[in-house]
């Protein structure tokens, strides 16, 4: 049906290879502990601080936008929103370091971020 | 491909460029699968990537532009327009640069992926930038990335089509209407 050349196949492992690089990045920076703060900023603006460990709600009312966030059981996730695309709502609940939730239309973002991983300073080999 | 005044050749750019605005158009009414922001299949670059064969980079580089610009003034809202134009411009100048280079070793699949590995990468940066976070890029781009290799192979083969049996009639003059 179609030919595919050499260089064709170069660019498809090539990205897939940089895919993984990143990938690998994530799994790099990502880890769980309690002390992990949960960062609301809107057009980049850091708006709020909370601890993951306590479960609330909130609604942000921006002349952006409406967001609604719930952080319970150590997860967060955006509830409910005015955007017309509602990709933040349907976005997988976050609960990692690292990991956030955006709302491209709102300029709002919800990220997790966290201090020093858990207790261990050092391991000795 | 020559044209037999200049414009001709403008009212030809012309109707590639709002074919592309179309295509921008339909592309929104397709149901996303995956809760990606900014994940699209970027229907418009089959003109875009088809252009960059027959025409100088000057003339794709009107065409992306006017695509661009027209698509916001209809249905962007106040960021979109800088994403397109960050995606857009790094897309057309890679794939630019790669078919200057590599014409004789890729098909327009190849390239097509380039162009949109490098547009998602372009907005992903732009993401960056506006939230004033690397993370959030960082924790999408996986997912993202791995997408442009599916929307650019079918955006790459819809081009081969639009070139054989379009553009290349069009050309030679054996295109019957």
């Amino acid at each position: 049906m179609i030919k595919l050349k050499t260089g064709d196949y170069i660019v498809m492992i090539g990205v897939v290879v940089i895919t993984l690089f990143v990938f690998l990045l994530n799994v790099q920076r990502s880890y769980v502990s309690k002390h992990m703060e949960v960062q609301v900023k809107v057009g980049g603006e850091l708006i709020d601080t909370f601890d993951i460990g306590y479960d609330m709600t909130k609604v942000y009312e921006t002349h952006f936008g409406i967001n609604k966030i719930v952080i319970k059981d150590g997860e967060v996730y955006i509830s409910d929103a005015d955007c017309p695309d509602l990709i933040c709502v349907h976005s997988k609940h976050v609960h990692k370091n690292g990991e956030g939730i955006v709302c491209l239309p709102n300029r709002f973002s919800v990220e997790i971020v966290g201090h020093e991983k858990g207790e261990v300073d050092a391991v000795s080999q | 491909m020559q044209f037999r005044s200049k414009t001709q050749k403008m009212a030809f750019l012309s109707l590639i460029a709002a074919i592309a605005i179309v295509l921008s158009y339909v592309e929104r009414l397709i149901p996303s699968p995956l809760p990606l922001p900014g994940m699209k299949l970027g229907l418009a670059n089959i003109m875009t990537l088809s252009a960059l064969y027959y025409f100088k980079f000057k003339d794709v580089l009107t065409i992306v532009l006017i695509r661009v610009l027209v698509v916001f003034l209809i249905l962007g809202q106040a960021m979109s327009l800088l994403y397109s134009f960050a995606g857009g411009m790094l897309s057309l100048i890679g794939m630019f640069l790669m078919l200057n280079s590599f014409k004789k070793f890729v098909s327009p699949i190849g390239v097509s992926i380039f162009g949109s590995f490098l547009h998602n990468v372009a907005q992903l940066l732009v993401l960056a930038v506006v939230m004033k976070s690397i993370s959030i890029s960082i924790n999408y781009a996986p997912f993202i990335l791995l997408t442009s290799i599916g929307t650019g192979f079918f955006v790459g083969l819809s081009s081969t089509f639009f070139i054989e049996r379009i553009l290349y009639k069009l050309e030679n003059n054996q295109l019957k209407l």
